[in-house]
């Protein structure tokens, strides 16, 4: 088996639009997949169609090296948008309800599950009572019944202060590592989630516009320099001649991006200004996946 | 679908409203018989014995009120709250899904039925009791009406859920069926064909729960009929339930 998750050609139309588009991927096992999308741009019906609660148009998912759904859903946990639990309910019973459903005889599950969220100590207090932390650590823990291979989790994080958030990112990570649970998660907070994913997809207008791994991230993101002149053209023959160098871009009529010295900012200013350039501003860039996150998205609505 | 099935009993047991109908059946049963029974005899229109069969039939209006409202809020409450799309995810199919909420909604009728009609009998111990009205398609014949009436509501619920107040429009056209379309259709084909026909005898059971003859002595060939009749609408409405349910995506609230 050499994936847990692949689409192929996943379509979803919702009268005239489609709000997935052709989507083919493919998660491999211990793989944590960072989805990323502005909102609307179909992360969350995506994971909808993974998990069988809306029909594909066209397309197909497989599981678990080529399996369906039916056959191998309880080895898949999910929280999608807002936490699915009984208000009227403790966090408790809501487990033990999904601990029945799962057919799951270890009743210790229940505890063990309810500490590794952080919610043994609520008791007998009614879910409608808690916090939208406390819910989605619930959705968490309710999802995690069964000892789940595939996590799919859109916005696990949503509605939890930065000490939660970086408790679930321990959690997942941990989950990834020790249990050698793979993750589709989607996330608006692009820090976090370049904290956590080995790979990720960007989508836009329901597309699935590029993919990447944490490594590639990491090279597309190196430091640069950008550097404002007032002649660009005179400006890259002298960073050509001197520097010898033609790694750089023009990025638009008066700025130029260096990919080399970008320890040496003074250097590359003395050199343009020895020359005759007038050096309006140079400092160093580094992206971070949510710059390159904007850059696809940019670059993507240009094409379009 | 057995796990299903647990894990909705477990749902159910955790519904305070489980236990307000428990509680109101039993309150309701034993102050109404009470109250029917003694005015009965004292108006001597039961000629000093009370009808085990009648016993049994009264107050099944009410106990259909509270399964149809139970059964609203317990499959209401999965849509509600999301719960739907999270237990088809885990890879439960959606026609075990619809059965294990119509058992349950037919198991919890028949407990209420059950608790009423112990205090139905309970209550009318203290009179003269007759045994002898009873058909041998009495209990299939009552089994088959709860069934059937709560499959329509299990479909009904599966309307509303996906298509909101609107389906209400349909689920009302369904209910006056027969109390209005029905007869006057009967008339229009009296009155053009000169054809004398009843249909409501093809209609749905419960309206005919409060027909005459089953206040009198059920008779074998009618309540034949009526399991047949009910074993038919409860198939209907539970295929076209779970056919609606297969095709449609779940929607988060």
């Amino acid at each position: 088996m050499d994936f847990i998750l692949r689409t192929s050609m996943l379509t979803k139309v919702y009268r005239d639009e489609a709000a997935v588009s052709g989507v083919n991927i493919s998660i491999q096992k211990g793989d944590i997949y960072g989805l990323i999308g502005k909102n609307g741009a179909g992360k969350t019906t995506l994971m909808r169609l993974i998990l069988g609660i809306v029909a594909p148009t066209e397309g197909r998912v497989e599981l678990f090296g080529g399996k369906s759904l039916s056959e191998v859903g309880k080895k898949i946990g999910s929280i999608i948008e807002i936490p699915a639990i009984y208000p009227y309910m403790s966090a408790k019973e809501n487990l033990e309800a999904q601990r029945l459903l799962l057919g799951i005889e270890d009743e210790s599950i229940v505890g063990f599950l309810l500490e590794k969220v952080g919610l043994l100590n609520v008791g007998k207090k009614k879910a409608d009572k808690f916090s939208l932390g406390m819910k989605q650590r619930l959705s968490l823990a309710l999802s995690l019944m069964g000892s789940p291979e595939l996590l799919i989790l859109d916005e696990p994080t949503n509605g939890l202060d930065p000490s939660g958030i970086r408790e679930v990112r321990q959690l997942i990570k941990e989950l990834c590592e020790k249990d050698g649970v793979t993750i589709l998660i989607s996330s608006h907070l692009l820090t976090e989630l370049s904290r956590l994913a080995t790979r990720y997809g960007i989508m836009n207008k329901g597309k699935l516009v590029e993919e990447f791994t944490a490594a590639e991230l990491d090279e597309r993101a190196k430091p640069s320099l950008l550097i404002k002149v007032d002649n660009v053209d005179k400006s890259t023959e002298i960073i050509e001649k001197d520097l010898k160098t033609k790694n750089f871009k023009i990025r638009d009529s008066n700025t130029i991006e260096l990919f080399e010295n970008e320890e040496n900012p003074g250097k590359i200013n003395k050199l343009l200004s020895e020359n005759g350039i007038i050096v309006e501003s140079i400092f160093k860039s580094q992206v971070d996946l949510e710059e390159y996150f904007l850059k696809v998205i940019d670059t993507d609505k240009a094409e379009n | 679908m057995l796990n299903l099935l647990r894990s909705d009993f477990y749902k159910t047991s955790r519904m305070k409203v489980f236990y307000v109908f428990l509680f109101s059946t039993f309150l309701f049963a034993s102050s109404f018989s009470f109250f029917i029974i003694r005015n009965a005899l004292k108006n001597s229109y039961l000629d000093d014995k009370v009808s085990v069969s009648q016993l049994l039939l009264n107050n099944l209006g009410c106990t259909m009120l509270f399964s149809t409202i139970f059964t609203a809020l317990f499959m209401g409450n999965d849509f509600k709250f999301n719960i739907v799309g999270s237990v088809i995810s885990r890879g439960i199919s959606r026609s075990n899904y619809y059965f294990s909420k119509l058992i349950v909604s037919v198991l919890l009728y028949i407990s209420l039925f059950i608790l009423d009609k112990l205090c139905v009998l309970a209550v009318g111990s203290g009179y003269k009791i007759s045994f002898g009205d009873f058909n041998k398609f009495f209990f299939l014949w009552i089994f088959c009406e709860i069934t059937c009436g709560l499959s329509s509501v299990c479909f009904a619920n599966m309307l509303v859920s996906f298509f909101g107040s609107r389906s209400l429009i349909f689920i009302m056209l369904l209910n006056f069926g027969s109390l209005v379309v029905i007869p006057i259709i009967n008339g229009l084909l009296h009155a053009v064909l000169k054809i004398n026909v009843e249909l409501e005898n093809f209609w749905m059971g419960s309206a005919n729960m409060f027909h005459p003859e089953y206040k009198q002595s059920l008779k074998e060939s009618t309540s034949a009929r009526d399991i047949v009749k009910n074993i038919i609408w409860c198939v209907v409405f539970t295929a076209i339930g779970i056919l609606s349910f297969q095709k449609r995506d779940i929607k988060n609230k």
